[in-house]
């Protein structure tokens, strides 16, 4: 019973870190058609961010966190990608690839790739009891701030003008600027909020794990992708549920293979993504298909 | 002037899309232009609007050059394009797509949708309906109301009689002439060329990318002059 609990918990803890790394990319995605492959090194600014005020503040480390990604991704659109807009996906995508390569061999030199690590207070790890079940608090808080941040951003996209204009652009950019929608202003919009996503997840990432090293966005950016890819990309609905399959599909992997196997664990998840791609090329929730 | 645009060429890559197109529009009139399909209208409208970047030529808005602007900027200084697709934005409502026009800045900040629900009720009807739920002829409606919102100096409209019922059209070319005589101007796209040049005040017609003709539609009264004037093209209607 108590494993089971726990084990339900971490399939929401991490489906929620998924969830939020999958709106992220989707967001960028549905806007500017970019499958921003960068968008693991804002996990890692984010990381590398929370060094500043280690130990000093934890209220001061988490807005400077959040200043430090939003900014880099501000800086990425306007240096990498606004000079492209004009580009096709692909051409934007290995763009992605490039930034992603250079800021983290910028952050391997700078740190000769040692790990780095990060203290958070006692209280975040110390168990809850409920009844003899005992549960993470740092899951909890991960699950709560991550169902917060999607009620926030959906109502941003459905109660406010920006969220109209954001939503119109990514069906039909064209239109929304003949309407005008100001093309820098909902991009820089979505960079903003993608940036926000990954700072928030990436703090609690990142005191999760205790420490890091510069690789630390290699896997959060894969899951994003495989989620905004199994949830269909292009649609937020299905990036969020995406996000959570894959941590539930993970973690389910993780309790019910025998131990010699768990090893092939992700191997055996991206067989399952692929069945699934077979059956619903364009995910579970996407109408995406290559503009021509 | 409301617009006038002078030798205007643009040009898909090397396909040429338009060449030397010069028209003007006077400030409170209908220009109507037609001509048969691949003639260059879209292409032309596209232009006015800032969709195509045109390879040479000026347009002069309202008495300033706006050839280097942006669409969006060309829309806050008062240009509605409704486009041959009409570009609903299906994924969202009927209210937000009427919501969206105010980006232009250019709405009634008290009262911003009464002429189009007036004009329009059906809008309202279906307020909080996915847009991509309305008839095509609805859409239409849409598209025309979404662009009253912001309150445009000038109206572009490419085709908007596009696969409507033959009552519905003429509810449109009546809502047309209204906006007309309400003081709106606007340049009328039209395969209904002998209907579009009846309600217009000067009339150009398109073949080949070209200009070949243009007047007042008295004109056009002629039968054989448009007939001429599209070389054995399609007739219309
Ligand atoms: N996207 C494009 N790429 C290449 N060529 C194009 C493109 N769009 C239009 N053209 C070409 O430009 C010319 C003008 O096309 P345009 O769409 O402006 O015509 P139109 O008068 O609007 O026709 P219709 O009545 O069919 O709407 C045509 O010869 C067409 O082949
Ligand atoms: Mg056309």
């Amino acid at each position: 019973m108590s494993s089971l609990v726990q084990g339900l918990v971490d399939a929401l803890s991490i489906g929620s870190t998924y969830a939020l790394v999958a709106l992220g990319v989707a967001l960028i995605f549905g806007i500017m058609r970019l499958i921003n492959f960068a968008y693991g090194e804002y996990f890692m600014v984010a990381a590398y961010a929370m060094l500043a005020f280690d130990q000093v503040s934890l209220a001061l480390s988490f807005l400077f966190v959040i200043a430090a990604v939003v900014a880099f991704s501000l800086l990425t659109e306007r240096v990498a990608f606004r000079p492209l807009r004009n580009a096709d996906p692909s051409t934007l995508m290995i763009t992605s690839f490039a930034v992603s390569y250079l800021v983290q061999k910028v952050a391997i030199v700078a740190t000769l790739g040692e790990a780095r690590t990060v203290q958070i207070p006692e209280s975040w790890l110390t168990p809850l009891q409920f009844g003899g079940i005992s549960i993470g608090k740092l899951e909890i808080i991960i699950t709560v701030a991550a169902l917060a941040m999607m009620g926030g951003l959906n109502l941003l996209l459905t109660r406010t003008a920006l969220g109209i204009q954001m939503r119109a652009a990514a069906q039909d950019f064209r239109m929304a600027r003949l309407l005008g929608v100001a093309a820098d202003r909902v991009i820089m919009s979505a960079f903003a909020i993608a940036g926000f996503l990954a700072a928030i997840g990436g703090f609690l990432y990142v005191a999760k794990l205790g420490s890091f090293t510069p690789a630390i966005g290699l896997p959060i950016l894969l899951a994003g992708i495989v989620s905004t890819v199994i949830g269909g990309l292009g649609s937020l609905k299905g990036a969020v549920i995406g996000g959570y399959l894959l941590g539930a599909i993970q973690v389910l992997l993780q309790i019910i293979l025998p131990s010699d196997l768990v090893a092939f664990r992700d191997a055996l998840v991206f067989i399952l993504v692929i069945v699934l791609l077979l059956f619903k090329p364009t995910g579970l929730f996407g109408s995406y298909v290559q503009r021509v | 002037m409301m617009l006038e645009t002078e030798r205007l060429c643009v040009n898909y890559g090397r396909i040429v899309g338009i060449s030397d197109v010069s028209i003007r529009v006077q400030t409170g009139t209908i220009v109507a232009l037609v001509g048969a399909n691949g003639a260059g209208k879209s292409t032309f409208m596209s232009a006015v609007a800032g969709l195509l970047a045109p390879k040479s030529g000026a347009i002069r808005f309202d008495g300033e050059d706006v050839g280097a602007l942006s669409p969006e900027r060309r829309a806050r200084k008062g240009m509605s394009l409704v486009p041959e697709d009409r570009g609903i934005l299906t994924d969202l409502t009927v209210g937000e797509n009427l919501q969206l026009a105010r980006s232009s800045g250019r709405s009634d900040p008290a009262r911003p949708f009464d002429e189009a629900l007036a004009r329009f009720p059906i809008l309202k009807e279906f307020w909080a309906r996915p847009a991509g739920a309305l008839s095509g002829g609805q859409q239409q409606m849409l598209a025309i109301g979404r662009a009253l919102v912001a309150r445009p100096k000038l109206l572009l409209l490419d085709e908007p009689s596009l696969g409507l019922a033959p009552v519905i059209v003429d509810e449109l070319f009546a809502a047309i002439t209204d906006l007309r005589d309400a003081g709106s101007t606007i340049v009328l796209v039209e395969q209904f060329a002998r209907r579009a040049i009846q309600i217009s005040n000067y009339a150009y017609v398109m073949k080949n990318h070209c200009v070949v003709a243009e007047g007042p539609p008295a004109k056009f009264a002629d039968e054989q002059v448009l007939n001429k004037a599209y070389l054995g093209g399609e007739a219309d209607e």
